[in-house]
Parts: structure tokens; sequence; C-alpha cells
């Protein structure tokens, strides 16, 4: 900005009056044009109406001079108060490059608080609560079951379901159905790079959301029937800009799903998604071509969301009650009597994009991150109000100078709205980068989640930051003018308090989690992981269904005689991360009320070995027992002794599905998939019996190689006798097992990393408050010395004031950590609700980090020189 | 008295002005005063047009005025430019002597 010139303010001493200025300078001129014709010869009369008749009419030059001069009085002025603005704006900007440390911590708390925070909450938004981009999103409805017994809520219908619903409810403009399922893009002989994933919906799906294509048309009930020639689909936006770079004759080109041809007959609008968040399948296609795609009739499987537009005006609960009628006549034409009730809910959201595990982790993350952004502002606030009463004097000699207390407001909120400023726009970078973290962390790399800042995340992270500011940096402003000589420290402490109490939360949530974290590691799994590696083998050969167990097998054996390698051991399925064939068990004939779920593995006789599955009666598999031989099983010991509660199951049959197998042999119960479930009921069969539903075989060797180098191995070896196999993954058990563990590991590193920045904002609070404190108490501390107390005492004083903080903060806190254990022993391993030692930890490390923060301004305050302390006023 | 023989052509007399203020601050009459002395009287400027020009310069911000003491020790408004005044009092000059030059060659090519 270009200086004010000196002029203007000079103008402004005699007020801003354009007339009498212009006044002023015409008499000058008048006079100095009389004084000229005077001494030119002219009496003084004369020489004066000279003037006047030489000047010519004076009202018109007036009126004009006044017009100008008065517009630009007003652009004058109407500067100077921007100036005025400009002014205090780079004032505040000194002051804070003044006050660097204050400035920075404010900045940087305010930029972790709500660049977590906005992160988090943009992943909530994208995969929660964001509406669907589709008309009048409220009219949706959600439809799912309640089974009374047992007892829990399925989402899931059939077609069969949908079809005899959707003519007869009345109360919906539209029912729409969506298979939950997806079917992949593939053709024989084919390679394809990132095949395209297609949803399955009903015919009338693009009309229930009410979203028309963008190019071509969207699928309609006519191209939902089996009569139909040929197969058609819809495109993603996303899909079509990836694959054919949005070229414009899209329609009518071919994707193969399942060896299928699909006929593309529309490109939706960007940004539609489906129903479902965190998602965007590329290709719709209609139900009736499912029967195309699957071996089996897609029709009964209740495997689809069932999605229903209300009539306008239409309540839900009149809705609900249409198709609970509906649904109780369909249930007794079917003479099936489950007294399952209809149940609706909002749909504008969608289906969230995230359920189960990680769904609590993002909303525990959410509860931390928001804890975290309070400590930050009770935070805040203390350093605010102890650098504001360091500045009262400053304040003071302004007010006596005659600034305004308008004035002063304004500096002081141009100040704390520029911190804000600061801090809610670092926050935004560190908002982005946390992003990143958390798509790695959870694992969403390849999701199309976008996580783009809408206005409304922008909105809240500049509310915040500006709320913050105003109410921190201004309240002591006006506290000081309403004349509180000294800001009280009462409302720093109340503050303090809370601070220590949210801390007590969080801290005792770390200890939760990495207690429950440490007892998951150490839970037995029933095999040995160390030193496994897993090469995971799959097919190149077009027959492509099944594992490929001839190859895995034929590789196994020239591996056994490898340098380094101990054992080696074929299965179909790994028993931590990966899929799961669970079947029906009981003994032979048993009918399907009296079976068990257990979980199949297909193995060969060397499995046990490799992973040290001990065996504890009968035998093992062998090579002879194949598709020739009778069915054989081994059993785990829990699920022998489920089936064969008093009998030696040894020689016995057991029913698995529709065939039956003789009981061989049984070892040591394993843990299967989850580390913190109990050991599940598993059943093995032999390797060369049976079908699995997996396309690879993994080979699981025991051996002092990395698993890069056994790769190598493979390789060679699949190179020399040309198998029809690849390797698709080397890694190793251990890290596959600890996979599973990714949502604890997450709450653990995520509970611990912000319980520890709570520490330090507790810390910084406690020190910056017990400073102030001793500042304000110099003299009092001064008359202690004075009349004897020893440094000793001095120091006792201080940290038993930062003390009882700490102890009345844990006294406030301890009902809430309670309440937060209680909540989140769901997702808590081996642990009781209320761990009296993980509260004990973090009462504990608070009251230490209570007694440190104190003691810098403890040993400060011992260190008084009493004659100094005296003096001050 | 005579009359003046030029009228002053629309324009010019913005020229004049930042020209005698190149020389230093004046105020308004001696602005009259030293347009009639350098032009020898051959230019006369008309006292009411004067103000309202300098009024709408100093809006402009091509001037600026400060209200100072006379040679006799009266009040007076001394107008003084600005830079960007100078800047202006340059263009305009170039232009008019472009002008100038302009219609004497197309006068003399006339005769």
């Amino acid at each position: 900005m270009r200086r004010e010139p000196a002029w203007r303010r000079y103008l402004r001493f005699w007020g801003a009056d354009a007339r009498n200025d212009f006044e002023d300078e015409l008499q000058f001129h008048l006079q100095a044009k009389t004084d000229e014709l005077i001494a030119a010869g002219l009496p003084p009369d004369r020489a004066r109406r000279e003037a006047l008749r030489q000047f010519g009419p004076v009202r018109p030059v007036r009126k004009e001079c006044v017009a100008i001069s008065q517009g630009r009085e007003e652009k004058a002025s109407c500067a100077e108060y921007l100036a005025g603005w400009l002014r205090d704006l780079s004032y505040a900007a000194r002051v804070l490059r003044r006050a660097k440390a204050t400035s920075g911590a404010v900045i940087l708390i305010l930029a972790l608080g709500i660049g977590a925070s906005t992160a988090v909450f943009t992943f909530l938004d994208r995969l929660l609560y964001r509406p669907l981009p589709v008309p009048k999103p409220a009219q949706l409805q959600l439809v799912s079951l309640w089974h009374p017994d047992p007892h829990q809520r399925s989402e899931y219908f059939s077609y069969d379901d949908y079809r005899n619903l959707r003519e007869r409810a009345q109360a919906f403009s539209g029912l729409a159905l969506e298979a939950a399922w997806v079917s992949r893009e593939r053709r024989r002989g084919e390679r394809i790079e990132h095949p395209a994933e297609a949803t399955i919906v009903s015919g009338n799906y693009f009309q229930v959301l009410g979203r028309p294509a963008l190019l071509g048309r969207a699928l309609a009930p006519f191209d939902d029937v089996r009569s139909a020639a040929s197969h058609v689909a819809v495109a993603s936006n996303r899909f079509w800009t990836r694959r054919y770079d949005r070229a414009a004759d899209v329609l009518g080109r071919v994707v193969y799903l399942n060896d299928v041809p699909f006929t593309i007959i529309g490109v939706m609008p960007a940004g539609f998604f489906g129903t479902r968040q965190g998602s965007d399948p590329d290709l719709y296609v209609p139900f009736a071509s499912a029967l195309a795609l699957f071996d089996s009739d897609p029709y009964p499987a209740r495997a689809a969301g069932l999605i229903g537009r209300l009539k306008p005006g239409v309540s839900p609960e009149s809705a609900r009650r249409n198709l609970q009628g509906l649904w109780d006549q369909y249930l007794a034409a079917s003479k099936i009597e489950l007294g399952e009730r209809v149940e609706l809910r909002d749909g504008s959201a969608g289906y969230a994009g995230t359920s189960g595990e990680k769904q609590r982790s993002l909303v525990l993350l959410a509860g931390i991150v928001g804890s975290l952004l309070l400590i930050g502002c009770a935070n805040i606030s203390c350093l605010l109000m102890a650098r504001g009463a360091a500045r009262q004097h400053e304040i003071s000699i302004r007010l006596s100078l005659g600034a305004g207390r308008a004035r002063i407001l304004r500096q002081s909120l141009m100040e704390s709205g520029l911190l804000a400023f600061a801090g809610g726009a670092a926050g935004l970078s560190v908002a982005f980068w946390a992003n990143r973290v958390l798509l790695a962390a959870f694992q969403w790399k390849n999701r199309p989640i976008d996580l783009a800042p809408d206005w409304r995340v922008l909105a809240f992270g500049l509310a915040v930051s500006l709320a913050a500011g105003i109410l921190f940096g201004v309240a002591p402003a006006v506290q000081f003018l309403r004349g509180a000589v000294k800001p009280r420290l009462a409302s720093g402490k109340v503050l303090l308090v809370v601070e220590v109490a949210v801390s007590l939360v969080l801290v005792a949530g770390a200890a939760v989690f990495l207690r429950s974290f440490q007892n998951l590691r150490a839970t037995p799994t029933g095999f040995s992981a160390a030193n496994v590696s897993v090469i995971t083998l799959a097919s190149e050969s077009d027959e492509g269904l099944g594992p490929p167990i001839r190859e895995a097998l034929a590789l196994a054996d020239p591996l056994r005689g490898a340098a380094g390698v101990e054992s080696v051991g074929v299965a179909d399925y790994l028993t931590f991360n990966d899929g799961r064939a669970m079947y029906g068990i009981g003994v032979a004939g048993a009918p399907i009320e009296a079976r068990h779920s257990a979980y199949v593995l297909r193995v060969d006789g060397d499995y046990f070995g490799a992973l040290r599955i001990p065996l504890i009666a009968g035998r093992s598999f062998t090579a002879h027992d194949d598709e020739s031989a009778p069915n054989v099983v081994i059993l785990a010991e829990g699920a022998s002794r489920r089936i064969f509660p008093d009998r030696n199951p040894l020689g016995r049959t057991i029913q698995l599905a529709l065939k039956q197998a003789e009981v061989v042999g049984i070892v040591r119960d394993i843990k299967f998939y989850s580390l913190a479930e109990p050991a599940p009921d598993v059943v093995f069969r032999p390797l060369r019996q049976g079908v699995s539903y997996t396309s690879t075989a993994r080979l699981q060797v025991r051996s002092r190689m990395q698993p890069g180098d056994l790769a190598a191995l493979v390789r060679a070896r699949i190179r020399e006798a040309h198998l029809p196999v690849r390797v698709e993954s080397a890694t190793r058990l251990e890290d596959e097992v600890g996979a599973t563990l990714l949502n604890d590991r997450l709450r653990m590193q995520a509970s611990s990393v912000f319980g520890v920045l709570a520490l330090l904002l507790m810390t910084a609070g406690i020190y910056g408050l017990m400073a102030y404190s001793v500042v304000r108490r110099t003299r009092e501390i001064g008359i202690r010395m004075a009349i004897g107390s020893r440094p000793i005492a001095i120091v006792r004083l201080v940290l038993q004031e930062s003390l009882m903080l700490v102890a009345a903060g844990v006294l406030l806190g301890l009902p809430a950590a309670l309440a937060v254990m209680k909540a989140i022993s769901g997702m808590v391993f081996g642990l009781s609700p209320a761990d009296p030692v993980s509260l004990g930890i973090a009462a504990a490390v608070l009251s230490v980090t209570g007694i440190l923060a104190g003691a810098v301004p403890a040993w400060r305050a011992a260190h008084l020189d009493p004659v100094e302390a005296l003096r001050v006023e | 008295m005579q009359r003046p023989s030029l009228d002053l052509v629309r324009g010019t007399l913005d020229l004049l002005i930042l020209k005698t203020l190149t020389w230093g601050p004046l105020h308004g009459y001696a602005i009259t005063a030293a347009i009639k002395r350098s032009t020898d009287g051959a230019l006369l400027v008309e006292e009411g047009a004067l103000y309202p020009a300098l009024y709408r310069m100093e809006a402009k911000g091509w001037i600026e005025a400060e209200w100072g003491l006379s040679d006799n020790h009266r009040r007076a408004k001394y107008y003084r430019l600005t830079k960007e005044g100078r800047r202006r009092f340059r263009s305009e000059e170039t232009t008019w002597n472009a002008y100038a030059a302009a219609v004497a060659r197309l006068l003399a090519a006339a005769r």
C-alpha cells in the first residue's frame, strides 16, 4: 500500500470542510489580484471590483469545486477507514511475529486439531453421511428385515422377494434392487489390465434413483427380462473416462463379463456412484443377465439391497405398514412363519461405505480427534489469556492516549482472526496429508473415495478456527475493558481441569488399546507362523476353475530338497487374511438342524508339519487319499468334541454338506480368521479330494529363506517344467496373521499418538498457567521468603497447586473415562471393561506429567531474589 | 485592458498548469500569473476555469495541495506535482508537441 499522503491527515485538522476551504482560497486569489491592480495604479475600491469582474461568475465555480472536493473527501474517508484496518492488520502481524513462541504454538495446535478433524470428518462424510447425488434423496428408504430368532437384522433380499413386493407396494413410487456382489470383467484367452466390476441391478434402478444417463440411456425395466436377446450395460462416468478416454462413440462397444458379451447403451453423469458410499461400480447390468453370468440361478439368493422411493406425502411409517402387510402375505403363501418385521431406514445417504470394524475405528478416531481439538482450544485460550495479561500495560497506554475501545477490540479481533486464519490455512494442508495417512491406514488406497474437501468441510474448518480465535482472543480484551485489573486465573484453571479430564480419557483409552493389542499379539494361534513363507500360485490355464493343486504339489516336492527348507505344506486357503469356506457338519445322516458350521481347509499331509500343528491321534493325509479313495477328514479337537462329545471319533463317519467322510485323525485346535475369537470348529480335507471355491493354491514353506528368494526358486522351477501357473505373491505367514490385526493396530496407534499429543498439550497448558501464577504471586513469594520460608517450601507451594489441578481433572475425568472404556469394550480383547491397570497407568502418567510441568515454574519461584521480588509493584 | 487574442484549446489548460507546477509549488493566483508572464500575455487563463481544473486534477491525484503562507504572509493553498502528475505532464507534453508539429506541417503543405 502506498503510504497515506501527509496532506490527508493535514486536511483533517481543519475538519473536512470543502466550502470553507474554497472560500479561503478564493479570497486569497481576489486579494492578490486586487493588490496587483492597486500596484498598477487603480484605486482600492475599483481594483476590488475589477478583480471580481476578471474572475467572472463565482457561484458556478464554487459549486463545481465544492462538489469535486466533497467527492474526493468521501473517497478519502473510505480509504482512510480501510487503511485503518490494514494498519491494524499489519500491526497485528508485527505483534504476532514478535511473540513467536506463542503464535507458533497456537498455529500448530489449531493446524493439527483442525487438520486432523477435517480429514476424519471428510472420511465420515464420504463413507457414511453424504446424501446420494440424486433428486430428492430424502424420499429414499432402505428396507431391512428383523428376525426375532436368531436376533438379527438382514438387509438382503432375493429377486423373487423383490418381484413379489414391487408391483403391490402402493406407498412407493418405485422399489429397486441392487446386488451386494459384483461380477468381474473376464474373457477367455485374454489378460485384462484393471478389469471392470459390474454391479447387478433391477431394471427400474435408475428410474427409482431418478438420474438419467449422460450419454445414451440408462437401464429400463424392459432390459430386465429373461427373454432379452442380448445383454446390455450402463457405464459409470469413471469407467468411461478410464477405459474409453471419454470417447463419444462408446455406445455400442462390448465388454465381456465372465465371457458373456455386454453392449454399452449409456454412460452415467459424473458424480453418480450408485447407492454404496465409497464405491463406484464400473458397469450396471440388469438382473436378468445374472443367469448368464453365474452357474446357479441368482433369483432366489438373498444377496441384494432393496431401496424404495416414497410417494410424495407418504410417511415412512405407513410405507412400512404397507410393506409389512405384503411381506406377511408373501410368507403365508409359502407357508413359512418367521415373524419377520419389515424395517425402513432413511436412505438419503445410501448404504454406508464402511461397516463393522472399520466403521467403528473411524468413529472412534473421530471421537479422539474431536477431544483433541477440545483440548487444543482450551490450551489456546490459556495461552492467549496469559499473553493478554502480559499486554495489559500496552492496552492501558493506548487507552490513555485516546484510543477508542472499539479500536482496541478491533485490534485484538485482528490478532486472533489472523492467528485463526493462519491456523486454519495450515490445518488444510495438514488435512490433505492426514487424508493420505488415513487412506493408507485403512487400506482404502484403491477405493474411489472422493477426498476433495467440499465447501461444508472447508466451512467447518474455518468456522472452528474463527470461533476459537474470537472466543479466546477477544474475550481477554473484553474482560480487561470491563475494568478487570488483572485477568483472574479462575477461568484458566477451570479450562485446565477440563483439559486434564479429557486427557485422562484419551490416555486411559490409549492404555486400553495398547494392552488389548499386546494381548492379541500374545494369543496362541495353535500353529507356528514364524519362519513360514506363503507362496501363492494362480492358474494360468484356461480351465481356471479351482486352485492349481496338481501344479502346487509338483512344485512342493523339489522345494523340500532345497537347502534351508525344512518342510513345505500346501493348502487352498490361508488360515488368516484370506477367504473362508464354511460347511455344516455333523455325525453321518444328521439332519440340517443338528449340524454345526465349521471352516473347511483342504491341505496335503505335510501341511501340519510345516505349520507345526500337532497330530493328537490317528494319521495324517497321504498321497493315496485321492478321488479314487474313500473320503477322509481330520478334525480339530474342538470340532471333534462338539460332534462326538463322548465317543472316540477315529474311524467314525461325519456328514460334510452332501458328502460323508471318515475321521482318520485329530489335531490341536487352531485359531482361524480372527485372533480375538475363540478357536472355531475346523475340518481338514485332503487336497486331492473335493473342490475349492478359490482359484489359488498356497505353498506354506518353513525355511530360513526370505519369501522373495523362495518365489524366485519356484518361478525357475515353473519355467523348467512348463507348468501353467504363476506366482501371484510371496509373503510371510506372520504378516498375514498380523494383517488381520489391522483395526486393532490402527486403534492402538491412533490412540497412542493422540494420547501423547494430549499429554503434550496438557503439559504446555499447566506450564503456562503455573508460570503465570508464579509471576502473579512474585510479591507473595518474596514476603514468604523474607519471613523465612525455605526454597523447598516454595517449590512445594507451586507443585501443590499444579498437582491439585491434575487431581481435580482426574476426578472429573474418571467417570467419563469409565464410560468411554465401557463403550469401547467391544473393540478390546482380554481386558475387563473397567480395566484398573489402564486407569492406574493413565492417572500415574498424568500426575507425573503434572509434576514435570510444574517443576520449572516451581524452581524459578524458589530461586527468586526476595529483595527483587518485594520490589514488584 | 486588452482581451487576449487566443482562447485556450480544450484540454490545454491542464497541460499549462502541470508545466507551471514543474517549477515548484504555486498557489492558484501565481499559476495564472506565471502562465501570463511566460507567454508574454498571449495566453490568458480564465480564472473561473482555473480552480475547477485544479480541483479535478487534485481529485485525480496529479497534484496535491497544502496550506502555507504566501510572500506577504497570507494563508494560501499551494499546489504541487505528485509523481503521477509528473508522469502525466511528460506524456501530455509529448502528445502536444506531436500534435502541434502535425498541424504545423499540414499548414505548411497547404500553402
